[in-house]
């Protein structure tokens, strides 16, 4: 018994010792992870303190940013939130002047080597002091490119820049911003992929200011309806080109009509190769046209439809080729192979999806369907071949796959039919077999006698 | 002909076997219709083995083939979709079937001396069909089944001592993997189906042997019965007949699915649900407290349902007053109170 009372006594006390260690773990864990979030708070907090600190010796900082001028502190409110005030840059490695000094005339004098703000016509070579010298970027960023000066300078903007002083060309603020400037992978930065159609169309889509320059100011209107400009603004397709995508960006250019297809070519490879071994390159070399933008356009390029080989109003070799011309039999014959590919497909899509939609299993057909339509795209592609027998090889493939999808769909309807046939006739035989066993049932005699 | 009735007889006791049941006779009372229940429940066992062997010509209980072959059997074996469908509803109906044969015996009391034996072999009949689906749900490896046996196995874990233990047993390891398909088709085709057999025999041995009970309620009035063979027999057969076309009805216009095939690396979906004959658990012990009187609330709640399954097995020694031929009426209620339960929760459990 006095054993018995001790073992409870022992286990008991256990049992508050495991308690009192489960309450102390507990807390002490959660004082442990509020230490550590401390910590990170408080070095966040530092290395923001940091910066601060070391630009709060800063004449230039301390005294713009106390001004009584909004737009000057709003100007170093901004500049202490971009990259360069960021890396360690003051407004001194830009501007001049002396940062320590206390006094204005002696902070900013010119003698001493203050610049102040530089006229827009010298933005670039502002800029490009330290973005043209690899040595010095590379003490911030090594993968930073340093030659968007030389671009710039062959770029419309600093050819225009440069030979006829026009001084509302785009320079390097233009597009990243003055003092605030951010990484072009930050998204809020105005050079941010999908910002860029908004950023170059601040100048480009106002007539006023394009006024003389004998160039459209559409461009972002009709880029907005455009296949690339749906992928990338619709749907965050950050692949998708935007304008410096065909334009280039520092060097941003328009293309000549021989470099059209090269531009293409950065993405529609396959396409342009075809194109090259086709008799139309030496053709369009020859009438020096541009090759993709003849048939799809430039800014609002649209989704290709199988009406552009052949139809009333929407043939693009119909502008070119007369109706008993040889291109246009090759036109209509490559658009024939296409087109009744794309009709099987659709019907036995048809019948496919009846099939899922009452319940079949239509997995194996539906992925025969896909590779059909792989061919009909392929067959697409080969158009830029002008090859008929290209095309019709690849739709024949095609052709093969929609005859076995169909087989499988129209399987699968049979299939369905002959279950519903099984359903109707097992219920008619076991109902028959019911009534015969109810009346068997019935006639028996002696169904409910009183038990003696 | 005759020659080889007379073979057979001189070496099986076919005729004693045949005279027992010819003179078997079945009560005729209001209630009657109850006792064709233990009746669906054997016709859709026997629709289970024939159809479970089907399956297995070509059904392969490998991590990598499991999915395929259910696939396979689906979409290009003849016949395949019915079989699988036939065998997934039957397996459903049996559950349910099981359900309302045990719930009516317990209303009725038929569980009263000298029926313990038949109404704990039932019991037993009841928790092994629950296994055969528990483990039949697993064997097509699509998500939705690898998923429902996860947090079903992990369940398992909350079980005191021996939780852990019995989880990794179930799962032959720490996850659920090829190695738990493969022991949930051992259980599924080998050991459960061999146990279900014999506590079948015996149960069917005790039914035959002791007969139908005829309820208290019906005790007073006059005691009708008809011959199990074959006038009760037969409307047993047509009964069995409606089961069928209920079960072909419901195998045409909505055969089993298969789904996604199970992705071990994938998140467990939302909202994922155990079958619904365990639902009722499932949402009752979501219901528990985190801790009740110092035990987990989910440790408490299995407790709670083992218990009450140990006083459901143990009713015909508990319920002394209808064992002495009385009316019950606390154990009717109780037996409300248990539908009520079942149906609610599970009702709650799926559409809440």
């Amino acid at each position: 018994m006095q054993t018995e009372i001790h073992t409870m006594k022992a286990f008991h006390k256990l049992k508050k010792s495991c308690k009192a260690y489960l309450v102390t773990a507990t807390f002490g864990l959660a004082y442990v992870m509020m230490a550590l979030a401390g910590l990170v708070a408080t070095s966040h907090a530092e290395s923001e303190a940091e910066i601060a600190d070391h630009l709060k010796d800063n004449s230039c900082v301390s005294c713009h940013l106390n001004e009584v001028d909004d737009d000057n502190t709003a100007m170093t409110e901004h500049f202490l939130k971009g990259i360069h005030a960021r890396r360690g840059v003051s407004c001194s490695d830009c501007h001049g002047g002396n940062p320590k000094a206390e006094d204005e005339d002696e902070a900013m004098d010119e003698d001493a080597g203050f610049i102040g703000a530089p006229d827009r016509e010298e933005i670039p070579k502002f800029c490009a002091k330290c973005h043209s010298d690899p040595n010095y970027i590379r003490g911030f960023n090594p993968n930073l490119p340093t030659d968007q000066y030389a671009k710039y300078m062959i770029s419309g903007h600093g050819k225009r820049l440069l030979k006829s002083n026009d001084d509302k060309v785009a320079v390097c603020t233009s597009c990243h911003g003055v003092h605030g400037i951010l990484p072009p992978n930050d998204p809020k930065s105005p050079v941010y992929v999908s910002n860029i159609p908004g950023t170059c169309s601040s100048c480009h889509s106002d007539s006023t200011y394009m006024s003389g320059r004998h160039i459209p100011v559409d461009q972002l209107d009709e880029y907005k309806t455009s296949v690339h400009g749906i992928a990338l603004l619709e749907n965050g397709d950050r692949g998708a080109p935007s304008c410096t995508g065909c334009h280039g960006s520092h060097d941003a250019r328009r293309p000549e009509p021989s470099g059209v297809a090269n531009t293409c070519a950065q993405c529609h490879n396959f396409i342009r190769e075809m194109f090259v071994a086709s008799p139309h390159k030496a053709a369009f070399d020859e009438e020096n046209i541009s090759e993709c933008e003849v048939c799809h356009g430039n800014h609002a390029i649209q989704k290709v439809t199988d009406d552009m080989l052949v139809s009333e109003d929407k043939s693009v070799c119909g502008e070119c080729h007369d109706s008993d011309s040889k291109g246009w039999k090759v036109a209509t014959d490559m658009s024939a192979h296409i087109v009744a590919l794309r009709n099987q497909i659709d019907s036995i899509t048809l019948i496919v999806d009846s099939a899922r939609e009452i319940g079949m299993d239509a997995e194996d057909a539906i992925y025969i369907l896909k590779e059909a339509r792989n061919e009909l795209v392929k067959s697409r592609a080969l158009v830029h071949t002008f090859k008929t027998e290209d095309v019709a090889e690849v739709t024949k493939a095609g052709t093969e796959k929609v005859q076995e999808a169909g087989v499988a769909g129209r399987g699968l309807m049979e299939q369905f039919h002959f279950r519903k046939r099984g359903f109707l006739l097992s219920l008619a035989v076991i109902l028959l077999l019911s009534v015969l066993l109810t009346l068997k049932i019935r006639s028996l005699s002696g169904s409910s006698k009183i038990e003696e | 002909m005759a020659k080889i009735n007379d073979f057979i007889a001189e070496r099986l006791p076919l005729d004693d076997v045949m005279n027992a049941l010819k003179h078997k006779q079945v009560p005729v009372h209001k209630r009657s219709i109850f006792y064709y229940l233990g009746g669906i429940c054997l016709y859709l066992l026997i629709v289970q083995v024939i159809t479970g062997i089907l399956l297995l010509f070509y059904y392969q209980p490998t991590e990598a083939a499991a999915y395929e072959s259910v696939k396979f059997i689906m979409t290009k074996v003849s016949f395949g979709w019915l079989v699988r469908s036939i065998h997934a509803w039957s397996a459903n109906l049996l559950i349910f079937a099981i359900f309302l044969h045990l719930f009516s015996t317990f209303l009725l009391k038929a569980y009263r001396p000298p029926r313990e034996l038949t109404w704990m072999t039932g019991m037993a009949l009841f928790g092994v069909c629950l296994g055969l689906g528990f483990t039949g749900y697993l064997l097509p490896w699509n998500e939705l089944a690898y998923f429902a046996t996860k947090v079903g196995t992990e369940m398992t874990s909350a079980v005191p001592v021996i939780g852990d233990t019995m989880k990794e047993f179930l799962r032959g390891g720490s996850n659920v993997t090829g190695a738990t398909l493969t022991r949930f088709f051992a259980f599924h085709i080998w050991i459960l189906p061999l146990t279900l057999a014999g506590i079948v025999g015996i149960h069917l041995l005790l039914v035959q042997k002791l007969g139908m009970s005829r309820p208290l309620s019906q005790q007073s009035k006059p005691k009708r019965s008809m011959p199990f063979l074959p006038h009760f027999a037969l409307r047993d057969l047509n009964v069995w007949l409606v089961v069928l076309a209920i079960l072909v009805g419901l195998s045409y216009y909505f055969p089993a699915h298969l789904g996604d095939p199970a992705n071990p690396m994938a998140p467990t979906p939302v909202g994922i649900l155990p079958e619904w004959y365990f639902l009722f658990m499932f949402q009752s012990l979501k219901l528990f407290p985190p801790h009740i009187l110092g035990i987990e609330g989910e440790v408490f709640g299995i407790l709670l349902f083992s218990l009450a399954g140990v006083f459901l097995l143990l009713v015909p020694f508990i319920d002394k007053k209808s064992a002495k031929g009385q009316k019950s009426p606390l154990f009717t209620a109780l037996g409300w109170f248990m539908i009520s339960f079942v149906v609610f929760m599970t009702i709650w459990g799926k559409f809440g």
